[in-house]
C-alpha cells in the first residue's frame, strides 16, 4: 500500500486538488511544501497545471444588469450567449427547444440562510457564473431529445412509481423521485440513485463476459463509456467512474494490466480539475471522491474469509468505509446520517445488481423486461420506505477545524488496518481529536438569527444550550426554516413562540411543529383552536400557553419577558405578543405586528436590539419608542412585498437615532451574535 | 510522527476553541450571509395596448383583476387613461408610471 500511495497517480491528483483549492483559497498553498517534499514531481506537475489552467482561462463574469434579448437553444435549463453559460431563471422552468427570449443578466444567489442552498456555488462547480432572468419567453422549435427513445424503452410496461426509480437508478436521473428521494436519503440509499463505479462497474464487467472477443472486448467495453455518458449525462460522479474504468481497460488492452484503484482515482480527479477547477465546489464531485477513496483505501487491508461469509463481510466493509469518509460531508450538508446505512445496503446492493443490469437491457429491449423489473425495484422502494423510519444522526453544519480533527481521528484507525500501529495505541491516539471535538462543541452560542423567510418574520434565539423560535414565515417557508434549524445544530426547540395568527408569521411553523420536538409553544390570544398550527402542536401532544403581559420564563442562560398582550381588543396585529429576551449582555425586543399605539404602552427599558414592528410599516417604530428603548441594531425581516415595506419614513426614524439597520432583503439571514457560553 | 499527530490534533482543537475562548466582555457582533445585493435593470415599459396578461399582471400593484380591466380598457391614447379603470387611482398611477407606455 505504501508503494501504491507514492505512485505518480496519487501525486498528480493530490496537486490537481491543491490547485483547485487554492484557486478557490489561495492560503492553501501552505500545504504544497509538505506534499511535494513526500509526492515529488507527479505532485508538483498536478498543481502546476490545475494552477494554470485556473489562471490562465479563468470562467469569464457575464456583464450583470445588461439587458438580453434574441435566439437561444435552451437545454436542461442552461444555455450559451457569447460564450458564457447562463442559467436560465423562468417560471414554468423551459423545456428543451430553441427560443426567443428576453430578459436581463444577474449574479447567482449566493446563500441566504444558514443550510440554504447556495446557487452561485453549485452554478460555479458547473462553470457557470450568469443566471439569465427571462421575462418574456417564446418557443421557435422544440428541440427533440435524441435519448428519448431509449428512456421510453426503459419505462416501458412499467408503473409510475418504479418508472421514476428505474430512472433514477439507470440513468441517474432524480426529477421524477420527488417524493421518493427523501426516502431514500433516509434510509441511506441516495447513493444508488447517482449513477457511479457501480453502474459503470456492471456494464463494463458484463462487456467483459465475452470471453471469445479475446482482448477486444476490453476495446467494446471502452466504448460502452461514452454510451453511457451520453445516455445519462456527464454527472460528476459517472465521468469519475468512467475515467478510472477506461484507464484499467486501456491498460489491459495494451497488455499492462489494470490500474490500482488508489492511482486511477488521482489521475481521474487530476483530470476532471484539469477540465474544471471549480468542479471541487459540487457535492456529487466530493462524496463520490471520497467514497472511493474509502474504499480504495480500507478494502485491499482486509483479511477476510472465504466463501459467502467472506463475501458478505467484504459488502460491510465496504459500506462502513465509504460511510466513515463520508460522515463529516453528509452531515454538514444534510444534517443527518442514517444509522443503519451499512445493513440496508446489504439488502439493496444485491436488488440493485439485479435492477442495473436489467435497466441496461432495457434500455435496448423495452416494455419485453417490465414483468421482471417492476417486482424488484417495488422492493427496493418498499425497503427505502420501510428504513427511512430508522434511526438517524442529527449534526449541525461542521467547522474546516472539525473536518480536520474527523480525518485527523480516522488516520490512526487507518495505519493499525494497514499495521504500521497496534490497534491499542491507535484506539488511544483516535480518543483524542474525539475529545478535542467534544470540548470545542461545549460552548454555546448566544446570539439572534433573523432567517430570511422573504415577506414574514423568524427569528432563532439562541440562548446558551436553549433555542427558541420567535415566528417562521409564510406555509412555504417553513422547510427553509427547518433546514435551518438544522444547520444550526438545533435538535429540538425549548420554547416556540406564535406571536400572532398571520400566515407571514405563523404559517411556517407548522412544518416545524412536525419536523422538530417543541418543549413549550407560546401562542398569542388571538390564536384559535381551529388554527393548523394550534392542532398540530396538541396532536404532538406540546404544552401551550396564551400569555399575558408578565409572564416571564427563563431559557437557558436567557429570559423571556412578555410585555403585551395587556388586554384584548380582538384585532389580531394589536393582540401579538411583544417580548423582551434577556441575553445576559443585551437585551433585543421583538414587536411582531404591533401597532404604534401599543408600541407607547411598552415599558422595555433600553435595548440594544429592536425587532422592528410589522416589516418596517410605518404604523410601527414610533419616535417614542425608539427616544424609549434607544436601540442600537434595528432587524427588519422583510422580502418583496406590494405594500412598500420596510416604509421610508421608518429607515429615516431609524437613521435619524442613530440605529443600524439590517434586513433580510438586502442581505439575506442576519446573525446578532453575543459570544459564547460555557 | 506520533508526537506530530499529537501537536496537528492540539493546534486543530485551539483553531476551534479560540473564538469561543476570548474574554468576557465582547462586542456585539452582526454578521450577515449577502454582502452585495444586486439590483435587476429597470424594466422596459410596457406597452399598456400589446402587452399580455401575464406581464401586465407582473406591474407592481396589479394583479388578475386589475390586469383583466386593463387588456377590456383598451386602447390608450397616454398612460394617464390608466385613470379611467375601476381600482386604478392617481397613487397607483403614479407607482405605474415608470414601467408602462401607451
Amino acid at each position: 500500500m505504501r508503494r501504491d500511495l507514492a505512485s505518480p497517480g496519487v501525486g498528480l491528483g493530490l496537486g490537481g486538488l491543491l490547485g483547485a483549492l487554492a484557486l478557490l483559497h489561495p492560503l492553501a498553498l501552505v500545504l504544497a511544501p509538505p506534499l511535494a517534499l513526500w509526492q515529488r514531481l507527479p505532485f508538483l506537475l498536478g498543481l502546476l497545471l490545475a494552477l494554470g489552467r485556473g489562471l490562465l482561462f479563468p470562467i469569464p463574469e457575464p456583464p450583470y444588469g445588461a439587458r438580453v434579448e434574441g435566439t437561444f437553444v435552451v437545454q436542461g435549463g442552461f444555455t450559451e450567449w457569447q460564450g458564457h453559460r447562463l442559467r436560465l431563471r423562468h417560471f414554468p422552468p423551459l423545456e428543451d427547444g430553441v427560443y426567443h427570449l428576453r430578459g436581463y443578466l444577474a449574479p447567482p444567489e449566493p446563500r441566504r440562510n444558514p443550510g440554504g442552498f447556495d446557487e452561485k456555488a453549485w452554478l460555479l462547480a458547473q462553470g457557470v457564473r450568469g443566471v439569465f432572468h427571462v421575462e418574456r419567453a417564446a418557443l421557435l422549435s422544440p428541440l427533440p431529445d435524441p435519448r428519448a427513445p431509449f428512456r421510453g424503452r426503459l419505462v416501458a410496461g412499467l408503473s409510475p412509481p418504479t418508472k421514476e426509480v428505474l430512472e433514477g437508478l439507470v440513468l441517474g436521473d432524480k426529477e421524477g423521485l420527488e417524493a421518493a428521494y427523501p426516502l431514500f436519503q433516509k434510509a441511506g440509499l441516495a447513493h444508488l440513485l447517482a449513477v457511479s463505479g457501480l453502474h459503470v462497474g456492471f456494464l463494463v464487467g458484463s462487456a467483459l463476459l465475452l470471453f471469445p472477443l479475446g482482448r477486444w472486448r476490453y476495446l467494446l467495453a471502452l466504448a460502452l463509456l461514452p454510451l453511457y455518458l451520453f445516455l445519462a449525462g456527464p454527472s460528476p460522479s459517472l465521468v469519475r467512474a468512467s475515467l478510472m474504468a477506461g484507464l484499467s481497460l486501456i491498460g489491459l488492452f495494451l497488455g499492462l494490466g489494470a490500474a490500482g484503484v488508489i492511482q486511477a482515482l488521482g489521475v481521474a480527479l487530476f483530470l476532471q480539475l484539469l477540465f474544471q477547477p471549480e468542479a471541487l465546489l459540487s457535492l456529487g464531485f466530493q462524496l463520490s471522491h471520497l467514497a472511493v477513496l474509502g474504499l480504495a483505501l480500507v478494502l485491499p487491508a482486509l483479511r477476510l474469509p472465504p466463501g459467502a461469509r467472506g463475501y458478505l463481510l467484504a459488502g460491510f466493509a465496504a459500506s462502513l468505509a465509504a460511510q466513515a469518509f463520508l460522515a463529516p460531508l453528509l452531515l454538514h450538508r444534510f444534517h443527518f446520517l442514517p444509522l443503519l446505512s451499512p445493513l440496508v445496503n446489504l439488502v439493496a446492493i444485491p436488488l440493485v445488481a439485479l435492477l442495473v443490469p436489467l435497466g441496461f437491457l432495457k434500455l435496448l429491449l423495452g416494455g419485453a423486461l417490465a414483468l421482471l423489473v417492476e417486482p424488484l425495484a417495488r422492493a427496493l422502494l418498499a425497503l427505502a420506505e420501510g428504513v427511512s423510519r430508522g434511526p438517524l444522526l442529527w449534526w449541525g453544519e461542521v467547522s474546516p477545524w472539525g473536518f480536520a480533527l474527523y480525518y485527523l481521528g480516522l488516520l490512526p484507525l487507518l495505519l493499525a488496518l494497514y499495521r504500521v500501529l497496534p490497534w491499542r495505541k491507535a484506539l488511544l491516539l483516535t480518543t483524542l481529536p474525539i475529545l478535542m471535538s467534544l470540548t470545542a462543541s461545549l460552548p454555546k452560542p448566544l446570539d439572534l438569527w433573523l432567517l430570511d423567510v422573504g415577506q414574514g418574520d423568524a427569528l432563532l434565539a439562541r440562548l446558551g444550550g436553549a433555542e427558541v423560535l420567535v415566528d417562521g414565515g409564510r406555509p412555504e417557508q417553513g422547510e427553509k426554516v427547518v433546514r435551518a434549524l438544522r444547520a444550526l445544530g438545533v435538535e429540538a426547540l425549548e420554547v416556540l413562540v406564535a406571536t400572532h395568527p398571520d400566515a407571514d408569521h405563523d404559517g411556517g411553523l407548522l412544518k416545524v411543529v412536525e419536523e422538530v420536538p417543541v418543549g413549550l409553544a407560546l401562542l398569542s390570544p388571538a390564536h384559535q383552536e381551529d388554527r393548523p398550527l394550534v392542532q398540530a402542536l396538541r396532536a404532538k401532544g406540546v404544552p401551550t400557553l396564551r400569555p399575558g403581559a408578565g409572564t416571564a420564563l427563563r431559557v437557558g442562560k436567557g429570559r423571556i419577558q412578555v410585555l403585551w398582550p395587556r388586554h384584548l381588543s380582538h384585532d389580531d396585529n394589536k393582540d401579538g405578543l411583544a417580548l423582551l429576551l434577556d441575553l445576559g449582555r443585551a437585551k433585543a425586543l421583538l414587536l411582531a405586528d404591533l401597532p404604534a399605539e401599543v408600541e407607547e404602552k411598552l415599558a422595555p427599558g433600553p435595548v440594544e436590539i429592536l425587532k422592528v414592528s410589522h416589516h418596517g410599516s410605518r404604523t410601527g417604530t414610533s419616535e417614542a419608542l425608539l427616544s424609549r428603548a434607544k436601540p442600537r441594531i434595528a432587524l427588519i425581516g422583510v422580502g418583496k412585498n406590494p405594500y412598500g415595506h420596510p416604509h421610508p419614513e421608518v429607515l429615516e426614524r431609524l437613521e435619524a437615532h442613530g440605529v443600524r439597520v439590517y434586513r433580510t432583503d438586502r442581505m439575506g439571514a442576519v446573525r446578532v451574535s453575543f459570544g459564547y457560553a460555557w | 510522527m506520533v508526537l506530530g499527530y499529537l501537536l496537528a490534533v492540539a493546534l486543530l482543537a485551539l483553531l476551534s476553541l479560540w473564538p469561543k475562548l476570548s474574554p468576557r466582555a465582547q462586542p456585539i457582533q452582526v454578521e450577515v450571509l449577502v454582502e452585495a445585493s444586486f439590483t435587476p435593470p429597470a424594466l422596459e415599459p410596457l406597452s399598456l395596448n400589446r402587452a399580455s396578461l401575464e406581464e401586465l399582471e407582473a406591474l407592481p400593484g396589479i394583479g388578475p383583476v386589475l390586469a383583466r380591466r386593463i387588456v377590456e380598457g383598451r386602447p390608450y391614447e397616454n398612460v394617464e387613461d390608466l385613470l379611467k379603470i375601476k381600482g386604478i387611482g392617481p397613487a397607483t398611477l403614479e407607482r405605474l408610471r415608470p414601467y408602462v407606455r401607451p
